[in-house]
Order: C-alpha cells, then sequence, then structure tokens
C-alpha cells in the first residue's frame, strides 16, 4: 500500500488530528535515550483497545513494522523505529489509572501512565508500586513492561516482571486477548511471564495489572564512604550472607561521585575510591539494631565514614542525585554508552578489576553507577560522539566488558534490554540453538515481523550472530 | 539558501550535553499537558542540533513550535543533570526563525512599544482614557486576550512610579548602611506602582540609600525571547551603563522576569550575538558581568539584612499567607528559601506552604494570550492548589505570575508580592507604638 493510502486509512481509525507526519514530529521519535537512531514514517496516537487493535490489523495486512512508545527513556534502542513503520504514542491518551483496588492489592493502568504518577497516586492510600527504575519520573508502565525495568529497589522486592499479574494484550493481527490475571497463580501458560520483558517483539499490551504493596512503616538510609572500590565491594558481600536484606545496595565509583557532585553539590568527598548507598526498610521495630550492625560491617571492612540520613529531605537528596547519576555524567563528557552487564555479587571485585583495565587499554573513561546487591553493573564509558576515534574505542570497550561479564558466570543485561545495542552480544550467551528457541515463539506471535521489528532478537539469524555490538 | 548559524560555540555546547535521558519531561508544564515530544525540552534540543549540523532545514512548524510549546519557566534547564541550557538555543531558533518567516504585527508593535519609552508612556494614557470614556465594559468586550479576562486586569496606574517616587530615596534617620540602585521593571512603573512604594519604604526603615534611575527602560527579555535580538540590544545598551555600576552594594529587582534578564541573559546574549559577528564589544559583555555580580532580588537582599529591619512588634490581626515560587526565581535565580523566611519572620502571619509551590502558573508572558488553552490547563493546577491552602493572601516575587494567578484565583485570595506583606507589617508595628 501507498504510504498515502495508508496515512488515510490510519486517519479513518483515529482521526487526522491524531497522526504527525512533519520532517520535525519524524526526528523527534528517531531516538531514545541510547545511541541508536530511526526515523519512522509517521507518529498515531491511538486512545482505545478498540484503535490500536484496528491499527495492527492494518500494519499486519500491510507489511508495516509498528513499535509502541512511551516517554522513549530506554537504553537499548527499544522504542527507535530502526526500520521505519509507525510509532504508536501512548502518552498523550492512554494514560489513565483505570482502577485501584486497596483492600486486594491491585491496580490497572493503560501503558502511557508514567511510573512516578502512579506511585504518587498511591502514596495518598499509603501503598507503593516497588520497582523503581532511575528514570521512573518520566519512563512508562508500558515501557516498564517491554523492558522488564529494574531499579536499586529491586534486590530486595524482585524486577517488573515479578509485579506484573496480567495484562490486556493486542497481538500482531489486531485480535485481543486477556493473559493472566488479579491472582497470583493463574491457570495455562505464564503468558504474561512471556510478554514481559519481550521489548514490544510478542504483543502491545493496552491495559496492565500490577500488584501493590502498603508503604513500609520505617527506612533507614546509610552512606558508606571507601578508600577503594574493594573494600566497598566486600561490604555488599558481607551484608548479604549474613542473611540481611537491605532494600537497596547501590554504589558508586570515584568519577561516578564526582559527576554527581558537580550537579547535585550534596557535599559528597569527591577523593572517595566509592560509595554505598544502603537502604533499610520495615517495621520500625529493629531497623535500628540492624542498621548498627550494617554499620559494624562497613566499619570492619575499613569504610571511612558511615553516616545515616537524619530525616526525608536528606534521604531524598541522596535518592535524587542516585537517580540523576547517569545525567550527570552528561557535565563530565557529552556523550556516555551504558552496558548493563551483571555479575555474581562475589565477582564484584574482579569484575570492576577488568573493567578499569579495559578502560585503560582503550583509553576510555569510565564511570561506575551500580546496583550492587543484585550483581548489576553500569559502566558508564564517557566520550564526545564527534570524536569518531573515540567513538570507535568505546564500541569495542563496551563489547569487552560484556564478554567479561559473561566469562565470570553473569549476564549481557540486567535490566535496560537487549534493543538494537546488543543484539551482536547474545551469542556471548545463546547457543545458535537458545537462539532459534526465541525465534520460534516470536513466530508464534508475529509471523510477519512487524511487532518492534529489529530488536531483542533478528529474524535473519546470521545477524544476530555477529560478534559485535550494534550502536547506531 | 544558506542556512545562518543558529548559535554561538558556547551555546550551541547545549545540543551535545543532551543525552537525551528524558528527566526533563516532568519538569516541563507545557509537556505535562500535551505529552508529545514536540511540545517538551528534548524534542527542542535535538531539533536544535540537528537545525545547527544542517541535517533539518528551519520550517515555519519549528518556529510556531519554539514559540508555541515554551513558557521560558526554565524548569527544564533548573532539572537538567547534565546541564544543558534548553533557553539559549530556543532563543537562536526563535531568532533565525523570526528573520526568515517574520513576526507578527501585533507583536512587532508590542515590542517597538516597549523598546521606546515615550511610546510606552503615550499607549498607557490612551489605555486609560479609553477606560474612562468608554467604559470598561465595552473596551472589555472588544479585547480577547486568550486565557486572561480582561475584566480582572488591574487598571494602569494614573501616574507612573518613577514620576512618584525622587530618584534618590535617603533612609529616615541614621547612617546609610548601604547604597543599591532598584530596576523596578515595566510592570511596577506602569501596574503594580504600589510594589515599587513598599520596595522603597521597606529598603529605606533598613538603612538604604535606593537610587532609582529616571532613564531606565524594559529588560528586554520578552522582545529577545521573541526573537527580536536587535531591538533587545538597544534596550540592554540602555541598561548597562545605568546599572553597570561598581561603587553600589546591589542592584536590587522587585521583578523574577528582569532580575534573571538582567543576572543570567544580558551575559549570554552579548557573548551569543559577538561569536556570530554582531557588533558588540567585550566591554559590553563584562559590564554585563559586572551587573549580573551586583543583582539581588530584593528577597534575597532583605533576608540577608534581616538585622537591619526595625522590630516588628507581635500582636495585629493574624493573616494566613502563602507563598508561590515564581519559574524566574526560583529556577534561574535560586531564590527561594529568603521570601519564605522573610514571610515567617512576621509575627502576625501564619504560613503555609502549598502542593507544588514551583510549578509554573501557566502565564508566561504573551503565552497565555497566544495559547489560552493549555495556559488555563496549567494555571487551574496551580490555582487549586492555592484554594487549598486556604491563605488569605498569596505572595510571590514575579508581577507575571501575579497578573496570571490573581485572574483566575478565587477572588477572595488577594495576591501580592512578598515586600508588601512585609511593608504593612511594619507599618502596623509602627502604629501600634502610639
Amino acid at each position: 500500500m501507498e504510504k498515502k493510502q495508508l496515512l488515510q486509512k490510519l486517519a479513518e481509525i483515529v482521526g487526522k488530528d491524531d497522526i504527525r507526519t512533519s520532517e520535525m514530529q519524524l526526528q523527534e521519535y528517531s531516538y531514545d535515550a541510547s545511541l541508536i537512531k530511526g526515523k519512522p514514517d509517521c507518529i498515531v496516537i491511538p486512545e482505545s483497545t478498540l484503535e490500536v487493535s484496528r491499527i495492527a490489523r492494518l500494519a499486519h495486512e500491510n507489511h508495516v513494522p509498528l513499535i509502541v512508545r512511551g516517554t522513549g527513556s530506554s537504553l537499548s534502542g527499544g522504542p527507535v523505529p530502526v526500520r521505519g513503520g509507525i510509532v504508536l504514542l501512548t502518552t498523550p491518551k492512554m494514560n489513565r489509572i483505570l482502577e485501584i483496588d486497596i483492600p486486594n492489592q491491585r491496580v490497572v493502568v493503560e501503558p502511557g501512565v508514567i511510573t512516578l504518577q502512579l506511585k504518587n497516586e498511591l502514596a495518598k492510600y499509603g501503598y507503593l508500586y516497588q520497582p523503581d527504575p532511575a528514570s521512573e519520573k518520566t519512563s512508562t508502565m508500558g515501557g516498564n513492561l517491554a523492558e522488564n525495568s529494574g531499579g536499586p529497589l529491586c534486590f530486595k522486592y524482585g524486577v517488573t516482571t515479578n509485579h506484573i499479574l496480567g495484562a490486556e494484550l493486542v497481538l500482531a493481527d489486531g485480535e485481543v486477548i486477556n493473559v493472566g490475571g488479579k491472582s497470583l497463580d493463574n491457570p495455562g501458560l505464564d503468558l504474561i511471564g512471556l510478554v514481559t520483558g519481550s521489548e514490544g517483539t510478542l504483543a502491545i499490551a493496552t491495559k496492565i495489572i500490577l500488584r501493590i504493596m502498603p508503604k513500609n512503616e520505617g527506612v533507614k538510609t546509610l552512606l558508606a564512604i571507601f578508600d577503594t572500590v574493594n573494600d566497598g565491594a566486600n561490604t555488599v558481600s558481607e551484608i548479604v550472607k549474613s542473611g540481611m536484606v537491605p532494600s537497596t545496595l547501590e554504589m558508586l565509583d570515584n568519577l561516578a561521585i564526582k559527576a554527581v557532585e558537580t550537579f547535585y553539590k550534596i557535599g559528597l568527598p569527591t577523593d572517595a575510591a566509592g560509595l554505598l548507598l544502603i537502604e533499610l526498610d520495615g517495621l520500625n521495630d529493629g531497623l535500628d539494631r540492624l542498621a548498627g550492625q550494617i554499620i559494624e560491617i562497613c566499619k570492619k571492612n575499613n569504610a571511612r565514614e558511615v553516616s545515616l540520613a537524619k530525616n526525608n529531605a536528606e534521604r531524598d537528596q541522596l535518592w535524587t542525585a542516585r537517580k540523576g547519576a547517569f545525567g550527570a555524567t552528561g557535565r563530565l563528557r557529552p556523550n556516555y554508552l551504558v552496558n548493563d552487564g551483571t555479575v555474581p555479587r562475589t565477582k564484584l571485585p574482579e569484575t570492576l578489576r577488568r573493567v578499569g583495565e579495559i578502560g585503560k587499554k582503550y583509553n576510555v573513561e569510565i564511570a561506575n553507577v551500580f546496583h550492587a546487591g543484585d550483581g548489576n553493573l553500569h559502566p558508564l564509558i564517557l566520550f564526545d560522539e564527534r570524536d569518531k576515534d573515540e567513538l570507535a574505542r568505546v564500541h569495542k570497550a563496551a563489547f569487552e566488558i560484556l564478554q567479561v561479564c559473561v566469562e565470570v558466570g553473569g549476564t549481557i543485561t540486567g535490566e535496560h534490554g537487549v534493543g538494537v545495542e546488543k543484539l551482536g552480544a547474545l551469542s556471548l550467551l545463546f547457543s545458535p540453538a537458545d537462539l532459534n528457541a526465541l525465534r520460534k515463539i516470536k513466530r508464534v506471535f508475529d509471523p510477519d515481523d512487524i511487532l518492534n521489528p529489529g530488536k531483542l532478537i533478528l529474524m535473519e539469524s546470521e545477524s544476530s550472530e555477529r560478534k559485535e555490538v550494534v550502536y547506531a | 539558501m544558506e542556512q545562518k548559524p543558529f548559535f554561538g560555540k558556547e551555546a550551541a555546547e547545549n545540543i551535545y550535553h543532551c543525552i537525551r535521558c528524558g528527566l526533563c519531561l516532568p519538569h516541563c508544564p507545557v509537556y505535562r499537558e500535551m505529552r508529545e515530544e514536540s511540545a517538551g525540552p528534548r524534542g527542542k534540543v535535538q531539533i536544535s542540533k540537528r537545525l545547527y549540523e544542517g541535517d533539518l532545514t528551519l520550517s515555519e512548524e519549528i518556529k510556531d513550535n519554539y514559540f508555541s510549546t515554551c513558557l521560558l519557566c526554565g524548569s527544564c534547564v533548573a532539572n537538567c543533570p547534565s546541564g544543558v541550557n534548553l533557553l539559549s538555543l530556543l532563543q537562536g531558533v526563535r531568532w533565525r526563525g523570526v528573520q526568515k518567516f517574520g513576526t507578527s504585527w501585533k507583536n512587532r508593535l508590542e515590542f517597538k512599544m516597549l523598546s521606546t519609552h515615550w511610546m510606552m508612556s503615550a499607549s498607557v494614557i490612551m489605555a486609560e482614557w479609553a477606560r474612562r470614556y468608554f467604559g470598561g465594559e465595552w473596551i472589555e468586550s472588544k479585547i480577547h486576550l486568550g486565557a486572561l479576562s480582561v475584566d480582572r486586569i488591574p487598571p494602569f496606574s494614573e501616574k507612573t512610579f518613577t514620576e512618584m517616587v525622587p530618584e534618590v530615596a535617603e533612609p529616615p534617620k541614621g547612617n546609610v548602611k548601604a547604597k543599591v540602585l532598584y530596576f523596578h521593571g515595566c510592570a511596577t512603573k506602569y501596574l503594580n506602582v504600589g510594589v515599587g512604594m513598599a520596595v522603597v519604604e521597606v529598603l529605606t526603615k533598613m538603612g538604604v540609600e535606593v537610587i532609582i534611575p529616571k532613564e531606565q527602560g524594559c529588560c528586554g527579555l520578552p522582545v529577545f525571547f521573541s526573537g527580536e535580538r536587535k531591538t533587545a540590544l538597544s534596550m540592554i545598551r540602555n541598561n548597562l551603563p545605568l546599572f553597570a555600576r561598581d561603587d553600589v552594594d546591589a542592584v536590587i529587582i522587585d521583578c523574577a522576569t528582569c532580575g534573571s534578564s538582567l543576572k543570567n541573559e544580558y551575559i549570554h546574549i552579548l557573548k551569543d550575538l559577538r561569536e556570530l559577528g554582531e557588533d558588540v564589544t567585550a566591554d559590553e559583555i563584562r559590564a554585563a558581568e559586572l551587573l549580573s555580580s551586583k543583582i539581588q532580588d530584593v528577597s534575597l537582599f532583605i533576608d540577608s539584612h534581616r538585622d537591619w529591619l526595625p522590630e516588628i512588634k507581635p500582636g495585629g490581626e493574624k493573616i494566613r499567607v502563602t507563598y508561590h515560587d515564581p519559574c524566574h526565581l526560583a529556577k534561574a535565580q535560586g531564590v527561594r528559601s529568603q521570601p519564605r523566611n522573610i514571610l515567617k519572620s512576621i509575627p502576625n502571619v501564619e504560613y503555609i506552604e502549598m502542593n507544588g509551590a514551583d510549578d509554573c502558573c501557566g502565564g508566561g508572558g504573551s503565552f497565555q494570550i497566544d495559547y489560552p488553552e493549555i495556559s488555563a490547563k496549567i494555571t487551574k493546577r496551580k490555582t487549586d492548589n492555592i484554594e487549598a491552602t486556604n491563605a488569605q493572601f498569596c505572595a510571590t516575587g514575579c508581577p507575571g505570575c501575579m497578573l496570571t494567578i490573581s485572574n483566575h484565583v478565587d477572588p477572595a485570595i488577594k495576591v501580592i508580592h512578598t515586600v508588601q506583606i512585609l511593608q504593612q507589617a511594619l507599618k502596623r508595628s509602627e502604629n501600634s507604638n502610639g
């Protein structure tokens, strides 16, 4: 079908005021927070499941790629239309919280709801949706589902998939189905588990059922400063070994501390090798005792200083700084490339040492901000995209870091997804048979490869097995 | 046709520090209403990049977008972890956009008026004459000002502030503790004369000598953000020699927008124009830097010298007061605690903080006139938050916010400048002396 005809048909579905086709608009949907680029053919703003279903049918019949997008804060190229097609924008009209059921601890949301918007609404009832991706101020629930997002609190509470119980899905051919439900163990195949984290390649979620939890009575936030990264990493291992389950165990290395301090100016020591941000939550009774034990472990492992946030304002400050850490590195150098390889906790010191060596080898600066509790690294490789030679070195370094993660028994992504960025690294982890199994599943849901094509797994086998990371 | 460069090198660097994280989006009042990329800051930075690198041609759509979806509130600048300043990019694109596609005759007239003393004064006289001769109602039925209700806009003052005060106002008695220049802006001169009187009264009572240069004009911000950088240059050149003086302790400003203009924007715009080959001298840039270092919002000055204030005796009727953070004060100048400190230090004030105190009021100068629908939605959030406090007074530090909020909020709530509350308290305290 000609593009003109396609637009005509789309206009019949959503009305022409909800279609964007100008060059300015197309450019504005050609990026996310990664380095991947790709321009769509048009942007469509649906307002109901029925509209999404009709658009999917149209795309299916005409073999046009369909890419769902929230706010575009993805770090792996998830919503970037690398093969053109129709971008379905959920934020303007599919952004309602449909149901808040406090006694049963369930909510139902549309995909364009902002994560923090949901949390703020739940706070009025003293409730929480636990996962807390650093981008929660801007990320959408649809995006969280697609990427199976993590966050600092996931150490204790699990990642997004542990909080999504069901969904209304539009399939590639426009069929509308319901998977999962409000109960914890739903009959049949665990399709909601399959779709969560599928990066928009299997189906489009139009309604999402989530579990929520009451807010904890007490919170203690500790900040420990270290003169070596090893001491910090050993502290993490020892805390976990002790049987305590802090809600977060976050670590920043020297370069990350400097970046954060430059912008937020909260008095962090810029000469420290690393810091740990540790949070405990639960009933007030006993929290002080646990905090005391943690302070002891920190001191035993040579912490230079351990302090307890005195009030909510101090706590908020620390978290704002942590969650703005990626952005703050933008003050040191214009760009960064972040991988989120994950390694067993006990391998943290070794991995960090090797990451440092890779940085030296390729002469690139690397700042580390990571979820130490679950061994989820975020080495931020800093560079200036205008320097092409540096960019090439950055790509090589990034690939080697993922290699190291796999070598020590870890994996290539902890929460950001494969997207386009890590397609080339899949073969580090998966055998050809593993990859073919993924392809078979994809074919069942989307035989013509129209849902977010070019992400997660390439249907043309040879290109997924290239030994490099694809960035642009 | 070859496209002229949009930005100087320093401004262009902003483009390369945007990592597209999207953390600006939840802070942008326009994005929050529209939730499309074109409404938010990140989209504009990315379009600026493509324009600058020549991958995209400046279209009328882009020009219109840069005007219609930005309130200039600076929330994105204040909250960008990478330190990207969209405002300096915005100025460049609006400037070239206006050069390429022109500006509306209404805007041209408005800027000409703001830049010319006699035209401004004449139009004020005309407006007052018309109001009296035809009656407010008739005029109001003929004028449409976007989201603003004309019948709730306060009338122009019969006399301008400049006519009502001496050029140098001296403290009533005792030694002079400080000498300051007072930049009062157009709103105080023509509309809110009472704010200017309060500033002079409070400062002189503190023992401060206040110099009010009569030749001062518009700060230029509404003009240079509207793409008329050349006109703006003449305004900057009018103000610089009057205020860039190192023989004063401070330059006091009662208007958040004028303050951010003189403190932040003059340097930016002069540097940018000089880099782009316009006729701006290094001396002028140095003068702008000196001026910037002297600028102090009136609340900042008063709060840092609170011990100079006469004692305010307890007593009198309790009043419930809340405070609205003007974007150009809180986000552009970092003045947040000072006005609150002043209010809380007044014995008969019961201070109550509103939700979202630093959310934009939605006015954005002419934004509310040109784009009433979005503006009204943003203002509604603000007035709901104010009304929920049950305050009798909403204090703030910006005539623009005062106009917008007082136009939409429950009329029982009075919207006034922070310094006016202090002025009233000092008066009451003196009178209670007997």
